[in-house]
């Protein structure tokens, strides 16, 4: 017999694939957001709304805001209350956020404006990466028919999506000038601590198949946290360059490698290539 | 009532595969489109008679127009979502009239785009006058498409509780 959250799941995978794909989506929207965001705060100095760099990433956090929204609704008519207000949360810190980037382009040359527009955008950002990765996790499990259950990996990756948010936090409040060693700081801390936490989910993700104790083990995970982990190497690489050089191009690579790490650890958690699956289908 | 009597009810009826809390909760979303409507009218008024007297444009950090551009991506947002849950649930008359006023909104808002870009004022010539046009009529055309879905959303809250069905 099943228990009532597999019970749930099997009655509801038809109506849940949907919902999957968009949150796929949603996370490619908020990775594309970032990057075209990031490019727009480093390679534009007179900011203004009808710059194609400024359109794309309008664009791209418009697609953003919309799927954020319709996965809230969506959740919330399928009764997944927990991701439906996660979401919802998500969708009004996003939307406001959007605001002060309307500010910043009627005041492109106000040093307050650009660091209040930088943050929030940044918080907006890096509070969607843990949600995203939550709604994923969430609903990938219901999709599968398996049990709501959080393995040690999971609750590792979750962290170190966390992690990676700060990182990307205190990163953006190094471009304000009073602000500038105290991020510094917190930025490299941050970034030294995603990089243990990714290490901490490919140990704990092999140890789990060693165990083999558990039904639930995904091999996979192991490969997807060993790319997180080269990429969070790469990025870190890129900022010592960048620190020790000065050049911008390096900067920007750090970011969108940055976009690699949440990549991997979002398909670490919903592990959408089931490689396993014929070896699962023989037994 | 019999099943025959409920059979009868239900034909021709459009109750998609939602369920009466799931409409219900769609119906308080369509409610709150509506004041988003209001807003997005007040707004946009109170911008061309008191701002810009229909004759200057208006800086984009205004907090008018800020508040106006917000209630803009919320009426988006919600158009669409109320278009989405119409197509995933069997839906298709509240699907289609949210899809209608989901292009209305697209092309008002390009609409409103090329009217600023031209000048933004009565006396700005053919072409803002006309993109302006095009933005208050499309406007308006989506308030009633959203309307009519609305209705339909209501509809079958109605026909599944005259069949006490969930």
């Amino acid at each position: 017999m099943l228990d009532p959250s597999q019970s749930k799941a099997a009655t509801s995978t038809p109506r849940i694939k949907p919902l999957l794909y968009l949150i796929y989506l949603q996370a490619i929207s908020l990775a594309v957001t970032y990057v075209a965001g990031i490019w727009v705060a480093i390679t534009v100095h007179n900011i203004s709304f009808n710059l194609p760099e400024v359109l794309e990433h309008g664009l791209a956090s418009s697609v953003f805001v919309l799927l954020t929204g319709l996965v809230g609704f969506i959740a919330a008519l399928q009764g997944e209350k927990k991701v439906s207000m996660y979401n919802f949360v998500l969708f009004l810190i996003t939307v406001l956020t959007g605001s002060t980037g309307f500010a910043l382009l009627g005041n492109p040359g106000d040093a307050t404006q650009i660091a209040i527009t930088n943050l929030s955008m940044m918080a907006s950002v890096a509070i969607g990466m843990p949600v995203t990765g939550f709604s994923l996790a969430k609903v990938s499990r219901i999709s599968r028919g398996t049990a709501w259950e959080l393995s040690p990996a999971a609750i590792m990756t979750y962290i170190a999506l966390g992690a990676l948010s700060l990182t990307i936090i205190a990163g953006a409040a190094a471009s304000s000038t009073p602000l500038y060693a105290f991020a510094v700081v917190t930025h490299v801390g941050f970034a030294a601590l995603t990089v243990a936490l990714v290490l901490g989910v490919l140990v704990v993700s092999i140890l789990e198949g060693a165990g083999s104790s558990t039904s639930n083990w995904e091999p996979q995970r192991v490969a997807y946290s060993l790319l997180g982990l080269a990429s969070v190497s790469v990025a870190g690489g890129d900022g010592v360059i960048y620190l020790t050089s000065g050049n911008l191009a390096y900067l920007v690579v750090m970011a969108e490698v940055t976009v690699l790490v949440y990549a991997f650890l979002m398909i670490a958690i919903g592990v959408p290539y089931r490689l396993d699956t014929l070896a699962r289908r023989r037994r | 009532m019999g099943e025959a009597q409920i059979d009868a009810t239900l034909k021709g009826e459009e109750i998609g595969n939602l369920g009466l809390i799931g409409l219900k909760l769609t119906l308080r979303l369509c409610y709150a489109n509506f004041i988003v409507y209001l807003i997005l009218y007040v707004t946009g008024m109170y911008i061309n008679i008191y701002i810009t007297g229909g004759v200057n444009t208006i800086g984009i950090s205004d907090p008018s127009n800020m508040i106006h551009m917000v209630a803009a991506i919320l009426n988006f947002v919600f158009t669409f979502i109320v278009m989405v849950v119409g197509f995933l649930y069997a839906m298709r008359k509240v699907a289609m009239f949210s899809l209608g006023a989901v292009v209305c909104l697209i092309v008002g808002t390009l609409g409103g785009l090329v009217f600023l870009e031209t000048g933004g004022g009565r006396l700005s010539g053919a072409v803002t006058l006309a993109a302006g046009w095009i933005m208050s009529i499309l406007f308006m055309l989506a308030l009633f498409l959203s309307y009519y879905a609305t209705l339909k959303i209501m509809r079958a809250i109605k026909v599944l509780q005259a069949t006490n069905r969930t």
